[in-house]
């Protein structure tokens, strides 16, 4: 009989300790992500800074390149124009074309420019056109942000990736 | 209640009270934080100004590509969108008539709006052009209509701005003034040559081509209304993203203000009494009749030569007659011998660019000398007919 309350005692006892833990482990969960708040805040503006200030560059950079002239066949066009010459006559233009954009793409940039059809209209691409700056510090950006635009008449749409340097 | 019990509603508690002094630290740390400078203007930047810079681009570009098909279009009507004043020849555009480009020649500024407002139309990208003017390559178009763009998001903002437009066409309108001129020149060196063919080839410029920019060939012998196809050096996308030249298609009046005078005259008399034979060139441009003039020779050549002579001053004492023959009764073809035709009347033909006249009339007695005369009458115009004189005598040529 005085065996049996004893051990009754002892599992109470036991109870109580693992509840405390468990007390104490969400109140430190609670300090530990109020601690993460107060210091991250002030890092994630910046971050978010960063983004925003590389997207508006991309959204820039993306109309000069477009305006930009090449050399086709030896005649003068900008860049969105090659990109419809391009599109419609992959076959005699594809290498060409590429070559032309490689050589406006600045290594130290780490950007690329891709075409693809917008949505699932027009002509389907197999593979989309990527063409990127390939400089030696390029493989050390880990996030992107990128601007797009949309030749309405061929639903083509011209994606310009650009690295977030923070 | 147990002990037990009792813990757990405290935890429960505990968590809730957690929870809450989470949220009100967060509310206090975002609204303590400053502002980051410049928010307001970056997002107007970025949401308006990025995005008006954007359709802008695109719409110059279809601008752009609608002005290169109008181009390729207008070439090939000779500059025109509506039936062209001085008509057609050979489904071509008359650039002129004789000395007449004023009323002929298109007027290029008003084409290009009427059109390329007409293709911007159909596409549904006409911003409200107001007008489009050009200057070497260059294309301005202005708009009575302002864009508007609205941010999407976080603040109202709304940016406002012309749609005017500049853009580069590597091509330029300025090409028909320059054919225009060309055109005249070569008007002005070939106008009054009887073989216009042999001008031309030797003085149009290598890129204009008879009737065909593909397959040249000369129109009829005696057109003088030619149709040319000129390419342009400039090359623009076509609808089907091709480079193509623009290719002009018009027609240009090589018609002289006057007949051309008849030439290499051959007169001698015929085996029938009271007849002569007279043989002419061909006139190089179709003309409504020929007249024969003869004169007894004692009136005298240098009075005939003289530039002021008229006909109708001529004294009746000496003999004299005009005979019209109409080339609407002219026979193609000749007779192989000309000994044999009966005699007492006239008849006339044409055979290897040659036109042969059988005249029969009674003032042409045996044993008198006749100056014949010839002259060519278009549009009631008649040519100079003192050019070239001849001398018969009758029962034994001179």
């Amino acid at each position: 009989m005085f065996k049996k309350e004893s051990n009754a005692k002892k599992g109470e006892v036991v109870g109580d300790a693992l509840d405390l833990l468990s007390i104490l482990f969400t109140v430190l969960v609670i300090l530990l992500f109020l601690h993460l708040t107060f210091t991250s805040s002030g890092e994630a503006k910046a971050q978010q800074v960063a983004v925003s200030l590389a997207q508006s560059y991309a959204q820039q950079e993306l109309l000069v390149l477009l305006q930009t002239p090449i050399t086709v066949e030896s005649q003068e066009i900008t860049l969105s124009d090659g990109i419809l010459l391009w599109y419609h006559q992959r076959d005699r233009y594809g290498s060409l074309f590429t070559a032309e954009v490689q050589k406006l793409l600045e290594p130290e940039k780490c950007a690329s420019l891709s075409i693809e059809p917008e949505g699932s209209s027009g002509i389907q691409i197999v593979n989309p056109l990527v063409i990127s700056s390939q400089g030696r510090l390029c493989q050390l950006v880990t996030k992107y942000t990128s601007a797009s635009l949309t030749f309405p008449n061929e639903r083509l749409r011209v994606t310009y990736q650009y690295p977030v340097r923070p | 209640m147990t002990k037990k019990a009792l813990l757990m509603h405290w935890i429960v508690f505990g968590i809730v009270g957690a929870i809450a002094l989470f949220l009100v630290l967060m509310a206090t740390i975002v609204r303590d934080q400053p502002e980051l400078p410049g928010q307001w203007s970056f997002h107007f930047f970025q949401q308006t100004v990025m995005k008006a810079a954007a359709d802008r681009f695109i719409q110059e570009q279809q601008v752009k590509h609608a002005a290169w098909q109008m181009a390729l279009d207008l070439a090939k009507e000779g500059g025109f969108v509506t039936s062209p004043p001085c008509g057609m020849i050979n489904d071509t555009t008359l650039w002129n008539t004789k000395e007449d480009w004023t009323s002929c020649f298109p007027s290029i500024e008003e084409n290009v709006f009427s059109l390329l407002t007409e293709k911007l139309n159909k596409q549904n990208v006409n911003k409200g052009y107001t007008s489009f003017r050009f200057s070497g390559t260059t294309l301005r178009g202005t708009s009575s209509q302002p864009g508007r763009v609205q941010s999407e998001r976080s603040f109202y903002q709304e940016y406002t701005s012309s749609q005017d437009f500049t853009i580069d066409l590597g091509y330029s309108f300025d090409e028909y003034d320059s054919l225009q001129q060309e055109a005249k020149r070569l008007v002005n060196t070939c106008q009054f040559k009887p073989n216009l063919k042999s001008c031309l080839e030797q003085n149009k410029p290598v890129s204009w081509k008879f009737m065909s920019c593909t397959e040249e060939r000369y129109p009829a012998f005696d057109q003088r209304q030619i149709p040319f196809c000129v390419k342009s050096s400039s090359l623009v996308l076509n609808e089907n993203y091709q480079f193509q030249p623009v290719e002009y298609h018009f027609a240009v009046d090589f018609t002289p203000g006057q007949p051309f005078a008849v030439e290499n005259i051959h007169a001698q008399d015929h085996p029938t009494p009271s007849t002569l034979i007279i043989s002419f060139d061909q006139s190089p441009i179709p003309v409504e009749k020929y007249t024969v003039y003869f004169i007894d020779s004692s009136y005298g050549r240098s009075l005939l030569a003289q530039p002021s002579f008229e006909w109708k001053t001529i004294p009746s004492t000496v003999v004299h007659q005009k005979i019209d023959f109409p080339t609407l009764f002219l026979k193609k073809e000749c007779p192989p011998d000309f000994t044999f035709l009966p005699g007492g009347s006239s008849y006339y033909c044409l055979e290897q660019g040659k036109v042969t006249i059988i005249l029969y009339h009674t003032d042409l007695q045996q044993g008198k000398s006749f100056f014949v005369l010839v002259s060519a009458t278009v549009h009631g115009e008649e040519s100079a007919l003192n050019t070239e004189i001849e001398q018969v005598t009758m029962g034994g040529s001179v």
